[in-house]
């Protein structure tokens, strides 16, 4: 009997020692056994190892021993795979989606069984920790199964009107594999399209998922993978038949793809870099934000390292913080179960030595912890401060497992530091107060957000990026678009011109001579290029002769040049911001007069295109269609902005996305559709997690956010957001908690006069439009806070709100507008100081369904115990139970109720669960 | 018991400063148990460890000195002899860490203990346990009374209604609850007041005790509840002084895993002597 080992009793030296037994690499092994050690290309459910082909060695990231030697495909490999896909595409796609979704549903399942080899294997090839792997990945890999097979199963009807691309081309980085590939498979198998996946060699997991799949039966060329190195990517992408290549890997490999795909028929989606942002705000949770640094960059969850900016105001605690959590860190062999971290091998390692020792020369301190073997491939985790902003570390993207901490002092500054980067990947706001969080949220130019929270997935919310970090979404409804294209739309051409040189395309005045006498329509149409909204003439003043179908000169047109293309670039960056920020109704609007106006030159347009050689059923159809599409897209534009999609984070189950939707929508949808300023031009998500409990206070966050952009606040006021009617109780009549909460008058004609005492001019619905959102906007309410602190709190709290400015704002506070003093209403206590004022006579809670007592309870105590104005002194008095006389009570909302009450006169309606803090709110919605 | 808590001055902005995330608590609740997993001889270590944290626990109204006696020999002697033997431990003076009685029978306990010779403290449980809700003299009466039987820490119920009002008691140990309530010690929660215990002794250089107790029966809880305050607090919390766990059916939970990982085979209950 082995002692036991780790810490004796006594001892103080708790260690947690490598487990050194090998149990979990035997399932790995024995798979790679059945290969022979020897790994090809899984194409058409069948292995493929054609023979003369270079192999390299997979190796143990750690150890460095030979796993198994992969096969590097040659281009007839991937001749042969895009064949197979586009074979299977014929029978795949005519499937009704119903089939798919089966399908789907069984590789899920059979991931289910299989699920302990993939996350050995992976974990084992990678070096990852196997619980991120284990917990995470393939548990999400099904949950995007899951997801998809709902989505193929109604595509029918929810997407009319689109056909899937064609065979999907997809190349695959060597860290994530599995992952990247699983959110790219599932939506381009569930709405038809077959998949063709270039993994770098020594990658066997897709190659495994790829086995699994076709082992499935009846479909087996829908997933095909090969592996071999990069110089094949050009080579799978100017594949005849291959519609769409999803990139994902470095920014330059990207960049390069790009240009060889230019003009090429084949679609691209990049996702580009690994970094990720994390914006830690004085109002944050410092200790929670520091678990959420430590998701980010030293878990094993995120590939890249992660850019951290701090308030300067919390800066040393939060760092301080940091590096004790630091101390407690673990890295060791991924598939040990007690390790934070593993390691990936020689190339990070070497990266990211080479990142810090500059970081060091450039000026920086790099502070580094943990217990992590001294050998070669791990690396600890590192933090790296003080590094000045102009140096090329600071620029540069930060690799894996580096946090770069920064700090900043406004809000306003945290933005500008944060989007002055090319890089647009995720980021998170770590805040207690929404009205920030959301500020923030919105203020960043990346694709994904979490408030309080970082690197949660789901597959029903959209991940993508902006600027450099990628042009594709993945997950989520968008996920689906992206490899699918309107019905009818031929399939696409190359159209690139073999004999242009692009290098000096537009430079240089081309020799246009006349040619003849003009034979266009009479009168000619106007001449020159058309940018920002008028016709203007070229940069080279020069002109291009046109002939139609028959040979004959139809006329010249404006021959532009590369100054022209800048020009018309700018004019369409200026448009941008005013175009976004119009309303998705405005939107529409103008894309349906176009619609009108290509209508009522049909004849025209179609004679026209028929004197270029189409027939004129043809010409007539596709003006026609050219109609259409502006209409259907203006549809859409007005639809998107009276959705509100909402997602559940539910832990480890596919989330029940629809029933909430649905739910909600119902619920809401009247006051979505008065919503006038929808954030749905910019893309981004914004994501709050948590558990699934209470589905209404996601709405707050939706109401507040129209609040904060001011334009809402007339319309809601006579809305559902409208609290039902005041009950009124006369003396004598018996008191029933339990029928206050489900009282179902009729809502009064207008608005209930709300409690607005001191600011006259606000106590009806109609604000005054000067009325901006930076005095408009509500303090956000106090934070739950553990129970044993609740009541002293609010002492403090009240001063901290009567000083309270929020950085946000800060400088606008100081023109002096805003000086109401008891604007903040952080917790229920003010605002019940007031209610006496708005309402001469007693205000009193109502008695309060269950869930509410508790909140009431102490509502009633702050008023009692903080000594408030001496008018609320009947708000003790009256206190539940006690008998009132003639008086209108009220429930008593949540703090949040209370802030727009006060703020707005605005009242709402029957809400659950009034203590819990807004952002403490578990959801997750896109805008 | 360490060094007693010398005290401060009560500043309240300390406490309103402090922000408490739920979700992410929560999220932080769940990934302890999972990020930190022992097997074999490492988790025999840890169990044994464990085991002298207990806080061996007898609270109920039919307690009367014979199984007051039982229990105190369990505590001296917490894991079967030959179990000790072969993990060559026993010779380590592997105890529970305190054993924990109703006032009334800590007389019994401390004879009892002196019987079995050995000098493990005795806690009891005071002021009106479980509610606290008795009057000031009688609950300091009660402490005085276990003191003098020989109780030489209390597990005093605080006034909730006090501190629900703001007025703040100080102490050596912070317990999560009574182990009487319905819901007793959770990981979230647990995580909020080991996050201020470690404020705590940052602002002041006291180091305060944890100790949660109830619903934790199995080995596998225990387990957590080491790692999490390893990775919350550090290593110094993790000696009796600073860290117990309030069970009574914990320990023979973790005496049947002991005696698997000894035996390779499980225990029926018969196999090991009750408490």
């Amino acid at each position: 009997m082995s002692p036991p080992r780790g810490f004796w009793v006594g001892v103080e030296l708790p260690q947690l020692l490598l487990i050194p037994f090998p149990n979990c690499l035997y399932l790995p092994q024995a798979w790679l056994d059945t290969q022979d050690r020897c790994l090809g290309h899984y194409v058409n459910g069948k292995w493929l190892k054609p023979e003369h082909r270079n192999s390299v060695p997979c190796q143990d990231p750690i150890t460095g021993e030979n796993l198994a030697s992969c096969l590097q495909a040659q281009a007839e490999d991937v001749a042969a795979a895009v064949e197979a896909a586009r074979t299977a595409f014929k029978s795949w796609s005519a499937h009704p989606g119903v089939v798919r979704a089966q399908h789907l549903v069984r590789l899920a399942k059979v991931i289910q069984k299989h699920q302990r080899l993939l996350w050995t294997l992976e974990s084992l090839v990678t070096g990852r920790a196997v619980r991120e792997v284990r917990d995470g990945d393939v548990q999400l890999a099904q949950q995007l199964l899951h997801y998809h097979a709902i989505q193929a199963s109604t595509q029918e009807e929810a997407l009319a009107g689109w056909e899937p691309m064609g065979v999907i081309g997809l190349i695959l980085p060597p860290t994530f594999s599995f992952l990247e590939m699983m959110w790219r498979i599932c939506p381009a198998l569930a709405v038809g399209c077959t998949v063709v996946a270039l993994v770098p060699p020594a990658s066997p997991t897709p190659l495994l998922l790829a086995q699994l799949s076709g082992e499935l039966g009846p479909f087996p060329g829908i997933l095909n993978v090969i592996s071999g190195p990069a110089s094949l990517v050009p080579v799978l992408a100017s594949q005849p038949g291959i519609q769409k290549v999803a990139f994902c890997g470095a920014l330059e490999e990207g960049r390069a793809l790009r240009r060889t795909l230019a003009g090429e028929c084949a679609e691209l989606g990049l996702a580009l870099g690994t970094e990720s942002l994390l914006l830690l705000t004085d109002t944050a949770d410092v200790d929670s934000a520091v678990e959420g640094v430590v998701d980010a960059a030293w878990s094993d969850r995120g590939p890249g390292g992660l850019r951290l900016l701090i308030q300067e105001s919390v800066w040393d605690e939060a760092m301080r913080r940091l590096q004790e959590r630091m101390g407690r860190l673990r890295s060791g062999r991924g598939l040990d179960g007690a390790v934070d971290m593993g390691a990936r091998g020689a190339a990070a390692c070497d990266l990211v030595q080479r990142f810090v020792r500059e970081a060091q020369s450039q000026g920086a301190q790099v502070f580094q912890a943990g217990d992590v073997p001294s050998e070669h491939p791990f690396y600890p985790p590192t933090l790296v401060s003080n590094l000045p902003p102009a140096s090329p570390c600071a620029r540069a993207e930060v690799p894996w497992p580096v946090v770069v901490a920064s700090p900043f002092r406004t809000a306003k500054e945290a933005l500008a530091l944060a989007n002055g980067t090319p890089r647009g990947g995720s980021a998170s706001v770590w805040s207690e107060r929404l009205g920030q969080a959301l500020e923030l949220g919105y203020g960043l130019q990346v694709g994904t957000v979490w408030i309080n929270a970082h690197g949660l997935r789901d597959p029903s919310v959209p991940t993508g990026g902006c600027k450099e970090s990628g042009c594709s979404w993945h997950g989520g409804p968008d996920g689906l678009y992206e490899y699918l294209r309107p019905s009818g739309t031929p399939a696409r051409l190359s159209c690139l011109s073999k004999n242009l040189n692009y290098d000096t395309f537009g430079l240089a005045v081309p020799s246009t001579l006349p040619a003849g006498p003009e034979i266009g329509p009479s009168p000619a149409p106007p001449y020159g290029l058309f940018v920002g909204g008028r016709f203007q003439a070229p940069g080279a003043r020069s002109s291009r002769p046109i002939q139609d179908s028959s040979g004959n000169l139809h006329g010249y047109v404006a021959e532009g040049g590369a100054k022209d293309i800048r020009g018309a670039v700018e004019a369409a960056h200026q448009a941008f911001p005013g175009w976004a920020g119009q309303s998705p109704g405005a939107r529409a609007a103008l894309l349906w007069a176009l619609a009108a106006a290509l209508e009522r030159r049909k004849s025209t347009l179609a004679s026209r295109l028929e004197r270029q050689g189409v027939e004129l059923k043809a010409a007539e159809a596709e003006v026609e269609l050219s109609a259409r599409r502006l209409r259907a897209w203006g549809a859409r534009a007005q639809a998107q902005g009276h959705t509100l999609q909402l997602a559940l984070q539910t832990g480890r189950e596919p989330p029940p996305i629809w029933r909430v939707q649905k739910a909600l929508l119902q619920k809401f949808t009247p006051e979505i559709k008065d919503g006038q300023r929808q954030f749905c031009a910019t893309s981004n998500y914004l994501g709050y997690f948590g558990d699934a409990k209470n589905r209404y206070q996601r709405l707050y966050v939706k109401f507040l956010e129209n609040v904060n952009k001011k334009d809402y606040v007339r319309v809601c006021a006579r809305k559902p957001w409208h609290r039902p009617p005041v009950p009124v109780r006369r003396s004598g009549q018996a008191k029933n908690p339990t029928s206050a909460g489900g009282s179902s008058a009729p809502p009064p004609k207008a608005p209930a006069p709300p409690p607005k005492p001191e600011t006259p001019e606000k106590t009806t619905s109609e604000k005054p439009p000067e009325q901006t959102p930076e005095t408009a906007m509500p303090e956000p309410p106090a934070p739950e806070k553990p129970s044993l602190l609740r009541p002293v709190e609010k002492e403090k709290e009240k001063e901290k709100v009567t000083r309270g400015e929020r950085p946000l704002r800060g400088e606008r506070a100081a023109s002096g507008r805003q000086t109401r003093p008891e604007r903040s209403l952080a917790t229920g206590q003010p605002a019940t100081s007031r209610l006496p004022k708005a309402r001469p006579t007693k205000v009193k809670a109502e008695p309060p369904p269950k869930k509410r007592k508790k909140w009431l309870k102490e509502a009633g105590g702050n008023a009692a115990a903080g000594g408030g104005p001496p008018g609320s002194s009947s708000d003790s008095e009256s206190s539940p139970g006690a008998p009132s006389e003639d008086v209108p009570t009220r429930k008593s909302p949540c703090p949040f109720c209370l802030v727009l009450e006060a703020q707005y006169g605005l009242a709402c309606t029957d809400l659950s669960t009034p203590s819990s803090h807004l952002l403490h709110q578990p959801c997750l919605f896109m805008i | 018991m360490s060094a007693h808590n010398r005290g401060t001055e009560l500043d309240l902005s300390w406490i309103s400063k402090i922000q408490v995330n739920h979700p992410a608590v929560l999220r932080r609740a769940e990934q302890i148990q999972a990020r930190r997993t022992v097997k074999k001889e490492w988790q025999a270590a840890w169990l044994l460890k464990a085991v002298t944290f207990i806080d061996l626990t007898t609270l109920s109204g039919d307690d009367t000195s014979s199984n007051i006696q039982r229990l105190c020999y369990k505590a001296k002697y917490p894991i079967r002899e030959d179990l000790l033997k072969a993990l060559n431990m026993y010779d380590k003076g592997i105890t529970t860490a305190a054993v924990c009685v109703y006032p009334a029978r800590v007389c019994d306990t401390v004879k009892a203990l002196k019987a079995a010779g050995c000098n493990i403290p005795v806690a009891s449980v005071a002021t009106g346990f479980p509610a606290g809700q008795t009057h000031l003299k009688t609950r300091l009466e009660e402490i005085r009374l276990a003191v003098e039987d020989g109780a030489t820490e209390i597990d005093v119920v605080i006034n909730r209604s006090l501190v629900l009002t703001g007025q703040w008691e100080g102490s050596d140990f912070i317990k999560t609850s009574t182990g009487k309530e319905t819901v007793n010690a959770t990981f979230p929660v647990a995580i909020v007041m080991l996050r201020a215990i470690r404020d705590f002794f940052w602002k002041t250089g006291n180091k305060i005790g944890f100790k949660p107790a109830g619903g934790i029966r199995s080995a596998k809880d225990s387990l957590a509840w080491l790692s999490l305050v390893k990775e919350e607090l550090g290593d110094e919390w993790l000696k009796p002084e600073l860290f117990r766990i309030g069970a009574s059916t914990l320990l023979s939970d973790i005496e049947r895993q002991i005696y698997h990982h000894v035996t390779g085979r499980y225990a029926a209950y018969h196999d090991l002597p009750m408490s």
